[in-house]
């Protein structure tokens, strides 16, 4: 290999490398918190939720898990505020709620939990007014409680039941999309994923009625977060060069070596 | 001193079939398989794989649908289960609907076809055997090393393929091994499509059969690379804990899915493409008719390669994806349905004023008609974003592609495998149990997977070792049609198998076709042909069939 073949590859693996180190750079901005080794949700059947921890309901009175959980309950961690994408989650409970067989108030009830420490009572009323309206004609309301409470005990209970998420600098979070069935005992059942659909979310309630854990199918993790599209731009715009630049290069090799092979 | 053969011997040696030519030296025994180029030895080598894999999966299969058939654990546990069903996907696609009829019936015919004597490389050939097995090897032993099999379905979707402490990284290396295999035949049918066709034989005047494995073949050239990149970094992830799938470290979730389906959509197409080759050559010969519109199955096979290769996001549009792709993923999805009709009804038009004379093959065709056409027409349900909302993930969509892979692909092997039986062994087969045994399957499949349709309408999701009371009904019911459709596809095999032994020696052109596999002796000799293939102006030109059928007073 001559000297100018050699610059040659030099100039095209630096092409090649430039766009993966503005990556790094531009990702070391944006990682705030260690997460190493993070697993979002970490699946604890079995245990028995904290039923004795205060929180607030969308009313403003004091209420615990105990004193909520009378028969097989859905639990979904979520936050009330959210500027787009979160909606997603618990419209999805109201709509798998709509389409179940099972009637709420007699067979389950549901229990939307905020780890937003920031979220009031009045917030949780006003997300329970939205969701209630996406139900059917006589859905029993107190039977879906949005209920909010210090950090200290969002995490009480959020650690027993092994659910991660990553508040933000701009007030969002990072969170997984999942939710679980308790049984009458506060017993964590199972685990339900992806988009809540009805038979998924009838199933677990079936279970928790047994008592007996069961093991969750994973179908997809899916994810709430915030994203800025334009962010990445230049990075994007930098391959797009990068690569266009390589395919030129390959059609200068290719156009000479044929033109080569054909004089000589 | 050498002497020349007389005449009559030298006609033994050339019709003298590749079973009986003898080996080199040191090539002997086993070895004479293992070590062989002859892409019709290779053919046979993976069709003896193949049927291995499909009879696991089939009982695997039989083994899940048993386990549904009551309600709460009667023969394994959940965890069991949800392994089974990942095997069970896996060997189903990887193993056998994507090498299945390319790999067998392409590596035997693809050259003969278009008068060659062998594949443009003979030596890959023979390494994308290897990897096939290797791949294979490697997915019976993640199943039994480690923590297990995976458990997370056939797709991997992180983060729980990257989370979850069974051997997802041995299987996943498993599916790049295969991929790889599938693309070196890839690349090996394109080049000998374009280097090795006889003099004469231009690129209208090629099978259609032919057609569709090089449409195939492009389709795996450009797609397989990504999921081989893909599962590389499903790997990465679980070793080094990148967090190119983590949001919190900058990464997509999303990215995963897209990846993964940007492959295993035209996967589907992999799948279904050399079925519809298939079903192209069986329909014109048993109806005695030229193919309706050539052209028009030419254009429809490339149009599905290229639009099938542009769909793939129809999987994901519940995953939180913006309006504007969930449009345009669900329009171009519609768009494929035209090619695929353009097909049917051009085997539809073929069949219309033919003389058409029954066969196990021409049965197995309609069945494939028929069934496909049913999957297809409920693939428009779950193709359009907004009726698929209610049926997303449910057991609607396990019997819509089982419909169109098992119906379509599956159905079209069956018919491969009975058209060409006696092509390949020389001997033929006998019709009767052939068609109990496709009677039976075609009835099994039907009453297997028509509950499955029902219950997914009422709710029920896919996945699930256990389900509800209100959907006992519809299982248990569906369990009788799988036992006896596998019974059914049992009966076909045996019967074909029996016919190695007790079968009568097939002629060199027993149905009346036309392409040149069929104007050479069978089994084919080892070079193929004895003399300069003829080339037809038009490959389905039956109007010598009908004079010779004329003359012998058929």
């Amino acid at each position: 290999m001559n000297i100018r073949k050699k610059l040659f590859a030099v100039t095209i693996l630096c092409c090649l490398l430039l766009p993966v180190h503005l990556g790094a750079q531009q990702a070391t901005e944006t990682v705030t918190a260690d997460s190493e080794g993070k697993i979002w949700v970490d699946e604890q059947t079995g245990v028995s939720l904290p039923l004795d921890v205060d929180f607030l309901d969308e009313n403003g009175e004091v209420v615990t898990l105990g004193s909520l959980i009378d028969k097989p309950t859905i639990l979904l961690p979520i936050y009330f505020y959210c500027p787009n994408s979160c909606s997603t989650n618990l419209a999805n409970l109201a709509a798998a709620m709509n389409r179940m067989k099972m009637a709420a108030g007699k067979d389950y009830r549901a229990i939307a939990l905020s780890f937003n420490e920031r979220d009031t009572p009045k917030d949780a009323r006003d997300a329970k007014g939205n969701y209630l309206n996406l139900l059917y004609e006589g859905f029993p309301a107190d039977q879906w409680n949005f209920i909010t409470g210090s950090k200290e005990n969002i995490a009480t209970v959020l650690d027993k039941i092994g659910y991660t998420f990553k508040p933000l600098e701009d007030g969002t979070f990072i969170h997984p999309s999942a939710l679980l069935t308790v049984a009458k005992n506060g017993m964590v059942i199972k685990y339900v994923y992806g988009n809540f659909i009805p038979g998924d979310v009838e199933m677990a309630l079936a279970e928790a009625e047994t008592g007996i854990p069961a093991l969750s199918v994973k179908r997809l993790l899916n994810f709430c977060f915030n994203y800025d599209p334009d962010k990445n731009k230049t990075l994007f715009e930098v391959v797009k060069v990068v690569v266009l630049l390589i395919f030129a290069a390959l059609v200068v090799l290719f156009y000479r070596k044929f033109i080569n092979r054909k004089s000589a | 001193m050498k002497r020349e053969n007389p005449e009559w011997i030298r006609d033994m040696t050339v019709r003298q079939s590749f079973y009986d030519t003898p080996s080199p030296a040191g090539l002997t025994g086993i070895k004479a398989w293992l070590l062989t180029h002859d892409h019709k030895r290779l053919g046979l080598m993976y069709l003896w794989a193949v049927f291995f894999w499909v009879v696991l999966g089939l009982f695997l299969g039989l083994a899940l649908r048993t386990e549904l058939m009551g309600i709460g654990e009667t023969i394994m546990s959940a965890q069991t289960y949800n392994s089974t069903f990942t095997l069970h996907g896996v060997i189903m696609i990887f193993l056998f609907m994507i090498p299945a009829i390319p790999a067998i019936f392409g590596n035997f015919f693809l050259p003969i076809q278009i008068g060659a004597d062998d594949v443009f490389f003979p030596r890959l050939n023979l390494f994308s055997w290897y990897l096939f097995m290797i791949g294979g090897l490697f997915a019976i032993v993640s199943l039994f090393g480690g923590e297990g099999f995976a458990d997370t379905g056939w797709t991997f979707y992180v983060p729980f393929s990257v989370g979850t402490e069974s051997n997802v990284s041995m299987t996943v290396t498993a599916a790049f091994i295969l991929g790889m295999s599938s693309m070196l035949t890839g690349l090996n049918f394109v080049t000998t499509v374009h280097r090795m066709r006889v003099k004469g034989m231009g690129w209208l005047q090629i099978p259609l059969f032919t057609w569709s494995l090089y449409a195939t073949a492009w389709v795996q050239i450009l797609a397989t690379p990504i999921i081989s990149i893909t599962l590389i970094l499903v790997v990465l992830e679980r070793l080094l804990n990148i967090g190119l799938f983590d949001p919190d470290k900058g990464g997509d979730p999303l990215l995963y899915q897209h990846l993964f389906w940007m492959y295993s959509h035209p996967a589907v197409y992999i799948m279904i493409l050399p079925g519809m080759g298939v079903i192209s050559e069986i329909i014109p010969v048993f109806s005695r008719k030229a193919i309706f519109g050539y052209k028009g199955i030419v254009v429809s096979s490339m149009a599905i390669a290229i639009a099938g290769s542009l769909v793939w996001a129809h999987h994901m549009y519940t995953s939180g994806m913006s309006d504007v792709s969930v449009f345009v993923f669900s329009l171009l999805t519609y768009l494929v349905a035209i090619p695929s009709a353009v097909k049917v009804f051009s085997w539809l038009s073929t069949m219309y004023k033919g003389s058409i004379q029954m066969t196990p093959p021409l049965l197995l065709s309609l069945v494939f008609i028929y069934l496909f056409t049913v999957g297809g027409l409920t693939g428009l349900v779950i193709g359009a974003a907004g009726t698929d909302i209610h049926v997303h993930d449910t057991q609607f969509i396990v019997a819509h592609f089982h419909f169109t892979m098992f119906g379509g692909t599956g159905f079209a092997f069956f018919a491969a495998l009975h058209y060409w039986w006696p092509k390949m062994f020389g001997v033929m087969y006998s019709f009767r149990p052939a068609y109990i045994g496709t009677v039976l399957a075609t009835v099994g499949f039907v009453f297997h997977y028509i509950p499955m349709f029902i219950l997914g309408m009422q709710g029920m999701p896919r996945r699930y070792f256990d389900y509800l009371p209100q959907y006992e009904t519809g299982n248990f019911l569906a369990g009788f049609g799988g036992f006896l459709m596998v019974f059914g596809i049992m009966v076909m095999f045996v019967n074909l198998w029996v016919s190695l032994r007790k079968g009568a020696t097939a002629a060199d052109d027993p149905w009346g076709a036309t392409t040149l596999e069929w104007s050479i002796p069978s089994p084919p000799p080892l070079q193929n042909f004895i003399e300069e293939p003829q080339v037809k102006d038009y490959p389905y030109d039956f109007s010598d069939v009908l004079k010779r059928a004329a003359k012998s007073g058929q």
